[in-house]
């Protein structure tokens, strides 16, 4: 499952806010994504690109008990 | 009897014998099945009286210390300890033991399967909730492939296994030496629908359904290494 | 006329064996191991289908379902592939798309219509005259498709198993087996798959009955199996090719989803057939498609035929079955017709070649082809004969390697398309790869193994790739276009070369608009015997290359599946809550709920008295609802609360311990998604309720909020494993009080408190809660207890009259008390502040979901979730999302409705514009049936606006008895 928010930025003024919700830069590339595995319950950062489907990067999120 | 298995609406009042194992209610003895005359054949039991724990809290790994129990350090990692308790790491902060079948109906005095839900110290002790079935038998991978995605053969040694399988959530124990079984957890409202569907599969493999006790019987004669 | 030959050397029919079914009523016989096609022929039987449009008679053109001329079906199946079917014995197969019989098809006098059915007319049937489409579209609907659907068909649950392997060859030809071969005894996982009953392809076909040939296919079904890793599945076809290199593949028994490391396609080719004006009759066929009757089973589909030869290969077919003992008379060369020593074999057997000559056109008798006319150097000679075999080219069975991701490229010196690049980890081999001989075949099978071995980590000899033909194998341009039609270039979908002049004159110039105009490549077959003629014509039309004309997009599947298969043994979840069996027990009607089965009621009466007396018990008495389906979610650590905080609008800091509070998530659009009830247990510990529809959702946004802030918390979903009771009415505590100890007093245990305790023996969490209006109790109790549970409430509640009540009652129950249901009185846009909630939203926070887009909304909100009633009669017909109109636009919608027997009179919840909100203000709400009823705001709560009923009073006492 992917594209469920990124934490909010600081915004300058209110007008950004519409902007960081509804326009979001689509262009093919290699991005970070939150994906859940549902039978684990875990969360885990993604790298995918976008336009060829290839995943780069896995890593397990983790949480503030395990990242030391 | 106030706790009773999530599946045994599955198994028929005629067909089985039914009694209270650790206070749930659960089929015990199947009255038709040869299965315990020839146990050659592909097998499936409801398990679902096994007491399960979920220790919750930061100081989780240190508090089942104390208990001596050692907690599994990564995530998803499991093992046995000498009693046949199984420990996993399900989750941050999260684990699950399972009790041993052998020790399960004399557990010694101060046992964490005894607690009540709560608060123990500064962690949590939670009641795990499930329904755990037991599948097995020489057909076993060509009925798992019926309803489970997973590659078996890829999965590493020491892994808990949690897959999909007829499009429910589930865990697993595979027996790694042996014959061929596993032990399946489910939740408990999806456990009567995954049930059925395990229970229609073996019967097209012409195998049996059993109840705790015949499983139990099963292992102490060696057939199958716990768990 | 068609008959059986004597036994062929590696023919596949068992002659000791006879099988009797039935087609089109009359009765054949079949030998085991014969196709539905085959044993027609043997009978002399040649045409077995009608085509789409104009139900034109069909026969036989690949013998191997590469065209979908022969579609059949049975009283319980349909569009059965009579080319790949074997006939089961006492059968009755008849044909598809028929209107009254293969024999006498009324359709047929579709073909008298031709002139005025052009391609694309069923578009232009949509638009112009209007008043005619819906004459139209009933005949339109009575004409398309083919088989027919028996809804009375029994259930099958097919089989759809998981299978994983290191290698998976698609085809089992020379190439196929010898890349398999090369793989054997590696201690690999290698699946070698076949959409024919036998191994072999072309090597069993084309071998002009050569004994090395079927030894190979000889020794490759004796030693693969289990000890060599090789599986070989025949008469399974690779339907499609998904991600993670993943392919079904469709047998006669299910599916068998195959994911592998590495994947082979040896597929091979396609023959193409040749254009000219009346190429469909029964009696035409490719020259590949005889040679499979011949040597497969054992049939001669004429007395004596004529070969259209645009390549070599069928000089050398033309050989093969005069070996067989067929008689062919001449060969038509579309070429100059000098090959050196296969003429002259040819001619020895006294066979006329007429070199620079093509077939312009044919005709029939009775039903199938009589002669054929020619154009030559000299003139337009007609040759009678009852077969023609085209052997004018091929093109690649590459559907699965486009849909891997392969691009291909047009060879000229072939003349067909051959693969160029491939993702990693994919391979071509054999005659798909542009390779034609049979050493080069099995060289390019071993060095696509060679390279499968290297991309699975294992040591392997280079082995070379063997060059591509330099021979052309495929005529450029084997169309002959007919002034007068009938010219087909796609028999599944009766197109012509002028349909197709049509579609580009009329604008549809580019391969994929051209395709979905003519409809060309859309039928069964998905233009295996069509797409590389079409691009051809197109490639001409534009004035390009065949390159440039371009391929159309390759999709799944390659053959046809049934519906069944794909559903497989139908898997679909019901979740039930732990009292279920209760439930069941009761008689209730149950209903889905999302995923859930929930009782909607308990009584078997008409729905809205039923209703009522639940409703009336718990407004009176004391009733119990089963809401097990409640999201619910432990939270334990340091950062439990900063979670919270975060996740929530509200603010924790009033939230006492042993207390609980209402709270709703927004999404980072400000859009309510959930809300529920938060319990502070400990400053450590909370637990929280979520809608049931949202529960999972909640469970992982909780987690990743977690994760994505490095919190110290433990997220425990508990929805599964932990059951909930709602205990309410004037009566409840005094149940309760008689199943537990607890100080039930005001003061002991006040309204929106939680309290730990034991019910007769069960531990439970209580919660005081008030989503019905009464005095209540939710109840929640780990899983296993919940039968027995269930049980004593209802025996403690004996003496008081209680019942159950079920979701319809409670939905009623809430409503007089204005109470929104998140999903059915808000959807995907609703903010908080338009559904009245904006108490809930603390702005102050600093931080929380959604926070930015609140603070832009709060300025904004232009309508209001209100409250409203109606008297009149027509109010009972006011149903949820009815609209509000006023002044001629749409103000807004009817979220909730429902007879509230309090008010006497219809109640619910509207979602209209700000500016008529005016508690009493008149609107206008539209009807079904068009009418308009007359409602007014009100003021919610409808039932005990001053909340009394929820409290404890002192008449309902509290002993601590028992």
């Amino acid at each position: 499952m992917t594209g469920v928010s990124a934490l909010e930025p600081e915004f300058l003024g209110d007008s950004s806010a519409g902007a960081w919700v509804f326009n979001r830069d689509g262009s093919p590339m290699v991005r970070s994504e939150w994906w859940y595995h549902r039978a684990t319950q875990l969360w885990f950062k993604v790298q995918r690109h976008t336009g060829t489907d290839q995943i780069v990067g896995v890593e397990l999120a983790r949480t503030n008990e395990e990242s030391g | 009897m106030l706790k009773q298995s999530p599946i045994i609406g599955c198994f028929a009042h005629d067909k089985f014998q039914f009694a209270g194992v650790n206070g749930m209610r659960i089929a015990t003895l199947s009255n038709t099945s040869s299965y315990l005359d020839q146990p050659t054949g592909d097998y499936v039991a409801d398990l679902s009286a096994i007491p399960k724990r979920l220790v919750v809290g930061v100081e989780a790994p240190v508090w089942l210390a104390q208990q001596g129990i050692e907690a599994p350090s990564g995530l998803l990692q499991y093992h046995l300890i000498e009693d046949g308790t199984t420990v996993v790491k399900l989750h941050h902060q999260q684990y699950l033991l399972i009790s041993g079948i052998s020790i399960m109906t004399r557990l010694p005095l101060g046992s964490v399967f005894d607690l009540d839900e709560g608060r123990h110290g500064n962690v949590m002790v939670l009641d795990y909730e499930c329904a755990e079935i037991a599948i097995g038998g020489p057909h076993l991978a060509v009925l798992l492939a019926e309803f489970c995605p997973m590659d078996f053969a890829a999965a590493p040694e020491g892994v808990w296994i949690a897959t999909p399988m007829a499009h429910c959530e589930v865990s697993l124990q595979l027996n790694r030496t042996g014959k061929p079984a596993c032990r399946v957890l489910c939740s408990p409202a999806e456990a009567q629908y995954l049930f059925e569907i395990i229970k229609d599969v073996i019967d097209q493999h012409d195998g049996a359904v059993l109840g705790f006790n015949d499983y139990v019987t099963i292992i102490v004669n060696g057939g199958v290494s716990q768990p | 006329m068609a008959s059986r030959l004597p036994p062929q050397p590696g023919e596949w029919i068992d002659r000791g064996t006879s099988i009797n079914f039935s087609f089109e009523g009359k009765g054949y016989r079949a030998f085991k191991g014969d196709v539905i096609t085959s044993a027609l022929l043997a009978a002399d039987r040649l045409s077995i289908g009608r085509s789409f449009k104009y139900h034109r008679l069909r026969g036989v053109l690949s013998a191997a379902n590469h065209d979908a001329n022969l579609l059949v079906e049975t009283t319980t199946r349909t569009n059965i592939r009579a080319d790949i079917e074997h006939p089961e014995p006492g059968v009755s197969y008849r044909a598809v798309n028929t209107f009254g019989g293969l024999k006498r098809d009324a359709g047929s006098l579709l073909q008298l219509f031709s002139s005025v059915l052009p391609v694309g007319f069923y578009y232009k049937t949509f638009y112009r005259p209007r008043a005619l489409f819906p004459i139209w579209e009933k005949l339109l609907r009575r004409f398309a498709g083919l088989g027919a659907v028996n809804t009375d068909a029994p259930i099958r649950r097919w089989s759809r198993r998981n299978r994983f392997c290191d290698v998976l060859v698609i085809g089992g030809g020379a190439a196929g087996l010898a890349a398999a071969r090369t793989l054997a005894g590696r201690s690999l996982e290698v699946i070698v798959v076949d959409e024919n009953p036998r191994l072999g392809g072309r090597l069993h076909y084309q071998g002009q009955g050569d004994p090395t040939a079927l030894s190979v296919i000889a020794a490759a079904e004796e030693s693969f199996g289990r000890d060599s890793g090789i599986e070989v599945l025949t008469a399974h076809f690779a339907a499609g090719f998904y991600a993670d290199n993943s392919v079904p593949l469709v047998g006669p028994d299910g599916i068998i989803q195959v994911q592998a490391k590495c994947v082979i396609f040896a597929t091979g080719l396609y023959e193409q057939p040749a254009v000219f004006r009346n190429n469909d009759l029964p009696g035409i066929m490719l020259a590949s498609g005889v040679q499979r009757l011949v040597h497969r089973y054992a049939i001669a589909p004429f007395d004596s035929a004529v070969v259209l030869a645009g390549n070599r290969e069928a000089y050398r077919v033309t050989l093969d079955l005069v070996q067989a003992g067929l008689n062919i008379t001449t060969i038509v060369d579309m070429g100059d017709g000098s090959h050196g020593e296969l003429r002259e074999r040819v001619n020895g057997h006294g066979i006329t070649v007429i070199p620079q000559a093509t077939v312009i056109s044919a005709r029939a008798r009775g039903g199938r082809l009589a002669a054929i006319r020619l154009r030559t150097e000299t003139g337009k000679p007609e040759i009678t004969c009852d077969g023609l075999l085209m052997s004018v080219g091929w093109a690649p069975a590459a559907g699965l390697a486009y849909q891997a991701g392969a691009t291909m490229e047009f060879d000229e010196t072939i003349g067909q398309l051959v693969p160029r690049e491939l993702p990693s980890g994919l391979f071509v081999a054999g005659s798909l790869n542009g390779v034609f001989d049979d050493d080069a075949l099995r060289a390019d099978g071993e060095a696509a193994a060679s390279d499968a071995l290297k991309c699975l980590g294992l040591v392997s000899p280079d082995n070379l790739r063997p060059r591509r033909s330099i021979e052309r194998h495929s005529h450029p341009y084997p169309i002959a276009a007919h002034s007068r039609g009938w010219d087909f270039v796609d028999f599944d979908e009766d197109v012509q070369v002028g349909d197709l002049r049509t579609a580009w004159r009329e604008g549809f110039d580019s391969a994929e608009l051209m395709k979905r105009y003519a409809t060309v490549g859309m039928g069964p077959s998905q233009g295996k015997t069509a797409n590389m003629n079409a691009q051809r014509i197109l490639a001409r039309l534009n004035e390009t290359s065949v390159q440039a004309a371009g391929v159309t997009t390759s999709r799944p599947f390659t053959h046809p599946v049934p519906m069944g298969m794909l559903a497989g043994r139908r898997f679909r979840p019901r979740w039930r809550t732990p009292m279920h069996a209760c439930h069941v027990a009761r008689q209730a009607d149950l209903m889905e709920a999302g995923t859930w089965l929930r009782p909607r009621s308990y009584t078997r009466k008409t729905p809205e008295s039923a209703i009522t007396d639940e409703y009336a018990r718990v407004r009176h008495g004391v009733g119990i609802i089963d809401v097990s389906t409640l999201g619910k979610i432990e939270l334990f650590g340091a950062d439990a609360l900063p979670l919270l905080e975060y996740a929530y609008t509200c603010s924790f800091t009033k939230l006492g311990t042993g207390m609980t509070r209402y709270i709703f998530m927004v999404d980072d659009t400000g859009t309510l998604v959930d809300d529920g009830v938060a319990a502070r247990v400990s400053d450590d510990h909370f637990y929280v309720t979520a809608t049931s529809s949202h529960a999972q959702a909640a469970v992982l946004k909780l987690q990743l909020y977690a994760v994505q802030l490095g919190l110290d918390v433990a997220v425990i979903d508990r929805t599964f494993r932990v059951g909930a009771i709602n205990l309410a009415g004037p009566l409840s505590a005094q149940v309760l009080a008689s199943l537990t100890g607890l100080d039930l007093s005001a003061q002991a245990f006040p309204y929106l408190g939680i309290r730990f305790c034991q019910l007769d023996g069960t531990p439970v969490r209580l919660l005081r809660v008030g989503f019905v209006g009464e005095l209540g109790y939710e109840i929640h109790f780990p899983a296993s207890y919940g039968p027995a549970l269930w049980r004593a409430l209802l025996n403690a509640g004996a003496a008081h009259d209680i019942r159950p009540f079920g979701v319809d009652a409670q939905r009623l129950l809430r409503l007089e008390k204005g109470h929104l249901i998140v999903g059915q009185d808000t959807d995907g846009t609703t903010n908080p502040y338009e559904a009245g909630l904006g108490w809930g939203v603390n702005l102050s926070k600093s931080r929380f979901v959604g926070r930015h887009s609140l603070k832009v909304l709060k300025t904004q909100t232009a309508r209001k979730l209100v409250g409203f009633t109606c008297s009149e009669p027509e109010g009972r017909m006011i149903e949820e999302c009815h609209l509000v109109i006023e002044g001629g636009v749409i103000a807004g919608r009817v979220t909730s409705v429902a007879y509230s027997p309090y008010c006497s009179e219809v109640i619910g919840l509207m979602m209209v514009d700000l500016a008529l909100t005016r508690t009493g203000r008149e609107l206008k709400v539209k009807l079904t049936d068009g009418g308009l009823a007359a409602v007014r705001v009100a003021k919610t709560p409808f039932y005990d606006p001053d909340n009394q009923r929820q409290h404890l009073h002192a008449q309902q006492t509290v002993n601590t008895a028992k």
